[in-house]
């Protein structure tokens, strides 16, 4: 299984990597600074769909391209993207502008305040892929 | 003007009336002259002889001129006067009307109307002038004005016998005249004398009275004089007053009678008198007085209904301006109170948006390193490993660094936002633009070339700090996101749009792609160059220091092309009244 870490805080890359680490060695965690290195890595796998992630996790703030810029991008390569990739924003405020313009959003899957508890990270990966809107703690 | 035509017309009719009123009165005066002529003519054919100029010696007239006399209330005497000029026969009539033969003759050989009348042939008659009469030689008073009707007397051979002579008593003549009268009235003989005068009495007949002081209508009046004696008829008007005149020539006068007209006699007489009458403008008023009364009462009235309707004119239209005025002020009121409203709002907007954007910090930036802090926290308190503990040292050394950044930063915002009484004056933004300037190796070294154009306007009121630290974030972007591929250059220039001030800082360096950012472009800790050092504060706190002072900013930008910050500046006003 392989998640894309796209954030520009590099604590929450280490914790993250750390706890999915715990949860399950074989996990394959890729980090991006920032959402055009993200998004960057994806088009160009797009020739080699087992390279693209499973579960993508999304920081909204970011330089360069944001959240929402990733988003975009991704949506004008989406119907090239033959894999179930499961994309969930992540924010660190509980801004409810930030929630309503994410469920517009049909790529999204759902919606985590940080930190991310190790708990969460369980649920995502037992019960990939999903169809249900994940959104903890709200 | 109606007025004055009124007067005019009705002077007119007044000189037509006193005109009529003259010829009768010359009228009545050839009436009463008639009888004597024809009386005189009578004695004049009688057949007198030589005894009858014998004084005293007249019986058998005596009766029949007594009853002659008698009937003839005018005549005062009835005289016969010899050819030597010695009276012969006088009868008189007394002061009780009463006939007399006066035995009392006298001699009148040096008196005109005897001297003119023995001039004369056989069939003519004399009328003297109006004269007084004397006894005498002396003016007998009361006077008594006369005129004398004569003819000379011959005897059946033809020979001069003398003159037959009766007076005329011209006083109730006169009299009846100067009756109801209504202007003055004056009648002058040829030689201009006064024969009557109704508004100086003492001056008639003066010539006669008291001739070395003589002052008669020539004197008075010499303009009219002059006009009488060119034979001027009927009515004028000259600086001595308004004239209605009547020519009597006496000889003229009585060549309508049978006795003249046949030939049977004619008139020798230099009498010619003048008929006058001054009508005086006060007459003319008093005779249209009413008409005036009339005319002034309907002006009146008109005047009050004038004034009147005026006045509540005047009093509407000044009620309008009040009103108007009250309205205007009240509107102005409004509109500044609206445009108070107005900027208080976009002030509250300005501080709504700003307050979000402070609470989307605190939010997003403070929120992630404490949240991370409290993961590490739980992780190292979780772990038993202490080398796996030290692997989280350098990562809370991150978070703390980041988190005073952040505190930082938050400061020099969180000191703008309150700035509300942030220090303004009126600031020259050459000397502070070229200071700024200086600040920068890559500009004093020339590697990118300024070029300033500052004439529109030249100051502003404003921070001279917050300006100072707009400058120069502003040309520190321009520095930085340069196109090294390109001779760089800035460009900074005041102009105005509408009456405001504008400062724009171009520049042709990598440009920015507005599609993508143009919503982040001020905010926080937003960068958008990759491989480029930014701290992502600069435009944010440039665009804080703008809207806490009124000012705006906007950006255009091509990628590849350049970048132009255009700064719109607005009076400074209501922002005291924001302060609390």
């Amino acid at each position: 299984m392989t998640f894309f870490l796209i954030d520009d805080d590099q604590v929450f890359h280490f914790i993250t990597s750390k706890t999915l680490k715990k949860i399950n060695p074989d996990i394959i965690v890729e980090k991006f600074l920032d959402g055009e290195e993200g998004i960057n890595r994806i088009k160009n796998s797009l020739h080699k769909q087992s390279e693209l992630p499973d579960i993508v996790l999304l920081d909204i703030n970011m330089p360069y391209l944001n959240g929402w810029g990733f988003l975009k991008e991704f949506q004008t390569i989406g119907d090239q993207i033959e894999k179930e990739v499961q994309i969930y924003m992540l924010t660190s405020s509980d801004d409810p502008e930030d929630l309503e313009k994410a469920k517009k959003f049909s790529e999204l899957s759902g919606y985590i305040v940080k930190p991310v508890s190790k708990e969460e990270l369980e649920v995502l990966i037992r019960n990939f892929p999903s169809i249900e809107w994940f959104q903890p703690n709200l | 003007m109606l007025s004055i035509w009124i007067f005019l017309n009705e002077r007119n009719n007044i000189a037509n009336l006193e005109q009529k009123e003259l010829e009768a009165k010359a009228n009545l005066v050839v009436e009463s002259l008639n009888p004597v002529i024809s009386n005189i003519y009578y004695w004049s054919q009688y057949e007198f002889t030589e005894a009858d100029f014998t004084a005293n010696h007249h019986k058998k007239f005596e009766e029949t001129l007594g009853d002659f006399m008698v009937g003839m209330n005018q005549y005062s005497q009835f005289r016969l006067i010899n050819k030597e000029g010695k009276e012969t026969f006088r009868l008189i009539r007394t002061e009780d009307g009463k006939i007399i033969n006066d035995k009392i003759l006298q001699n009148k050989e040096s008196r005109d109307y005897f001297k003119k009348t023995m001039q004369l042939d056989s069939s003519a008659i004399y009328v003297s002038p109006l004269n007084l009469n004397r006894e005498f030689g002396e003016i007998e008073k009361p006077y008594h004005p006369v005129i004398r009707g004569s003819a000379p007397l011959f005897s059946e051979e033809g020979q001069k016998l003398g003159i037959v002579v009766i007076n005329f008593d011209a006083k109730d003549l006169l009299n009846s005249l100067n009756k109801n009268l209504t202007s003055s009235f004056f009648i002058i003989d040829e030689n201009g004398n006064f024969l009557s005068n109704s508004s100086q009495r003492n001056r008639e007949l003066e010539h006669f009275i008291n001739p070395e002081e003589t002052a008669g209508f020539y004197k008075a009046n010499p303009e009219t004089w002059k006009t009488l004696n060119r034979d001027h008829q009927g009515h004028f008007k000259n600086k001595e007053g308004f004239w209605v005149t009547e020519k009597l020539n006496f000889k003229n006068a009585v060549s309508h009678l049978n006795l003249i007209k046949g030939n049977y006699a004619h008139l020798e007489s230099s009498n010619t008198w003048f008929l006058i009458s001054r009508v005086s403008n006060l007459n003319v008023l008093a005779s249209i007085e009413n008409f005036y009364l009339a005319l002034l009462i309907i002006n009146l009235i008109f005047l009050a209904v004038i004034v009147y309707v005026s006045n509540a004119e005047i009093k509407h239209e000044l009620l309008k301006r009040h009103y108007l005025n009250d309205l205007k002020e009240k509107r102005n009121k409004l509109e500044n109170q609206n445009i108070l409203l107005t900027s208080i709002q976009k002030k509250l907007q300005i501080w709504n948006r700003q307050l979000k954007e402070y609470n989307n910090i605190v939010a997003h930036n403070l929120r992630a390193p404490t949240t991370s802090m409290s993961a590490l926290v739980s992780m190292v308190s979780g772990s038993e490993d202490y080398e796996e503990v030290k692997t989280y040292i350098p990562q809370l050394n991150k978070i703390t660094g980041s988190i005073n950044t952040l505190v930082q930063d938050l400061l020099v915002y969180v000191r703008v936002l309150n700035d509300d009484r942030v220090r303004t004056e009126k600031l020259f933004v050459e000397p502070v633009i070229k200071s700024s300037l200086n600040l920068f190796l890559e500009i004093v070294d020339g590697t990118v070339r300024v070029d300033l154009d500052l004439q529109e306007w030249k100051t502003i009121e404003f921070s001279k700090v917050y300006f100072q630290s707009i400058i120069q974030n502003l040309i520190s972007n321009a520095i930085k996101y340069r196109d090294p591929k390109k001779k760089c250059f800035i460009k900074i220039k005041t102009h105005k749009v509408n009456k405001k001030r504008i400062l724009s800082i171009e520049d042709n360096g990598l440009g920015i792609d507005l599609k993508k950012h143009e919503s982040e472009m001020f905010k926080l800790y937003r960068r958008f160059h990759r491989n480029l050092s930014g701290r992502g504060m600069g435009l944010f706190l440039v665009k804080t220091q703008l809207e806490s002072l009124n000012a705006e900013i906007e950006v255009k930008s091509e990628p590849g092309e350049g970048t132009i910050f255009i700064i719109t500046f607005k009076k400074i006003k209501h922002h005291d009244l924001l302060s609390d």
